[in-house]
């Protein structure tokens, strides 16, 4: 088996076969043959990915690029040199392999991507299987099914881990979320406004409060929705809104992914501190 | 952007491995309400995740929050990571839903939203479209559907990406502005503000918005909401970094331009 080229080798060839397929008259052997050995070279250029879901749209653009009105033909080759000119003012033929390589590469994932956007609108018309058929459990067949379907898992299961952080970031045990709070340019400080508080306000499950609202004649008590977003939170303390949704919440992020992958590393201290259990 | 062309969804059916992992992490929520959500979270990251897996795009599940038992819930987080380019925040939005709606969370590193659909049943999904995380104004709750594009646009979307950061990577070699920008911004974020400019702006324009991506300390994605960090840019450095603009634009326009 002979050597696969190195990449230089691989360059100069595409170089000269895309300006042989322009130079010979279309439909003759030699450009039939130069066209064959582009066709051949395209799947091993860097920066080529074939998709194996999508050999029909494969099979298009190579067509697209070699074929015209049913024949062989440089024309659509023609009208990358064209367009490469135009570009560069210059000529592929005074231009490194390399450059003419990377547009050439970019040329052709173009119309490949268009061609996998056309197969992927036919197949709109049927549910789209990327695996074999699902067979749902009888108690678990619709969205409404969950919540009791997760409830008896749940009961299943002696300690959960997003409670456990729940209630950490309640009792804060160590003040690292207190501790980390918005500071302007002037340096003025606003402690209330602090990682425990974001958390609290906008990702915790009950807020604790309930609202009571009248319709018709009814009064009706319900928990409250979570509404409150980064925007009344700044909105509150006077802060503009890009300073928390920028600065100081990404930092509670990150602070907190640290916090929950310290309980996780040390699971069962954290239950009896956080528990008593 | 409105897309007036009517609602394409793509179906898919969702594998038996989301199920089983959506029940895994739903249990270790505070609640079952919590649960439900991080259910239907799992298995609308989970579905993206697959389709773009035989779409052949690469996806690293477990670097997402979503993915994180302790924070999934608490973030309402449905974020798949796309390496090197950002994150995918994969909404689940119910058959009785009119729009989308977007967690209340930071949209850092997020490259684009895609609704999906859950139906009556649970087998089924459908991918209703995307639209890129730079066209969603920051403080949105919401996406109306007809914001979204169909969803195999999002692979021309990807492949603007992924083109644009390997010019970016070139020209930093050589430019030292590049080089500079690149270092305090990601550069995923760099282009995906020259993709909106491109897309956006008369070419005209291009010169004047692309210099602002540069001169700004800190670029958000999501909408065109700064920080006003460029007061004190002198004539030179704005004249510089419009220069690479237009330059930087210029290479990119080639590269998604469109295809003969």
């Amino acid at each position: 088996m002979p050597n696969s080229p190195n990449l230089e080798e691989q360059d100069t060839l595409l170089h000269q076969l895309i300006q042989q397929v322009v130079d010979y008259t279309d439909g003759s052997p030699e450009q039939r043959e130069a066209i064959n050995r582009l066709l051949r070279l395209i799947p091993n250029l860097p920066g080529i990915y074939r998709r194996r879901n999508f050999s029909e749209a494969w099979n298009l653009t190579i067509e697209a690029i070699s074929v015209y009105q049913g024949g062989v033909s440089g024309r659509n080759l023609r009208s990358f040199k064209e367009n490469f000119r135009q570009r560069f003012k210059r000529d592929i033929n005074d231009t490194a392999p390399k450059i003419v390589r990377k547009n050439f590469v970019y040329w052709f994932t173009r119309i490949f991507t268009n061609k996998i956007k056309d197969q992927l609108r036919q197949w709109r018309n049927q549910p789209l299987s990327l695996d074999e058929p699902l067979q749902l459990p009888p108690d678990l067949q619709t969205p409404s099914d969950l919540e009791s379907f997760i409830k008896r898992k749940q009961q299943q299961k002696k300690q959960r881990k997003a409670l456990i952080l729940e209630l950490y970031i309640e009792k804060d045990p160590e003040g690292k979320l207190r501790g980390c709070y918005y500071k302007d340019k002037s340096g003025k400080e606003y402690r209330e406004c602090n990682c425990q508080l974001l958390f609290q306000e906008l990702c915790l499950t009950n807020p604790g409060t309930e609202v009571t609202l009248r319709e018709g004649n009814e009064e009706i008590t319900r928990p409250a929705e979570k509404q409150i977003r980064v925007a009344d939170i700044a909105r509150n303390f006077g802060i503009p809104y890009i300073s928390i949704s920028s600065r100081l919440l990404p930092r509670c992020q990150k602070l907190i992914k640290q916090i929950s992958q310290e309980i996780e590393d040390n699971f069962d201290d954290y239950i009896k501190r956080l528990t008593g259990e | 952007m409105t897309y007036n062309t009517e609602l394409l969804p793509l179906t898919i059916a969702v594998k038996s491995e989301a199920h089983r992992l959506a029940e895994e992490l739903a249990v270790e929520q505070a609640t079952p309400e919590k649960g439900k959500q991080v259910y239907l979270n799992t298995l609308a990251v989970y579905t993206v995740h697959s389709f773009l897996e035989w779409m052949e795009v690469e996806t690293n599940l477990e670097a997402g929050d979503s993915w994180n038992p302790y924070i999934c819930g608490l973030f309402d987080a449905t974020d798949l990571v796309i390496p090197n380019l950002g994150k995918i925040e994969c909404r689940p939005v119910m058959p009785e839903d009119a729009v989308i709606s977007l967690s209340p969370e930071v949209t850092e590193d997020r490259i684009a939203y895609v609704g999906v659909r859950f139906q009556e049943q649970l087998d089924k999904v459908e991918l209703l479209g995307f639209i890129r995380a730079v066209d969603v104004p920051e403080s949105s709750t919401t996406i109306d559907f007809d914001q979204l594009e169909p969803i195999e646009n999002l692979i021309d979307y990807l492949f603007r990406l992924e083109s644009g950061i390997e010019v970016l990577q070139e020209e930093a070699e050589v430019n030292e502005k590049v080089q500079q920008g690149i270092e305090t911004t990601p550069m995923s974020i760099i282009v995906t503000q020259l993709e909106r400019i491109y897309r956006n702006e008369p070419e005209y324009e291009w010169r004047a918005k692309g210099g602002e991506v540069f001169l700004a300390d800190t670029v958000v994605v999501g909408g065109a909401e700064r920080e006003s960090s460029n007061i004190n840019i002198n004539e030179d450095e704005e004249i510089e970094a419009q220069d690479l603009a237009e330059s930087l634009l210029d290479k990119l326009a080639e590269i998604w331009g469109e295809a003969a």
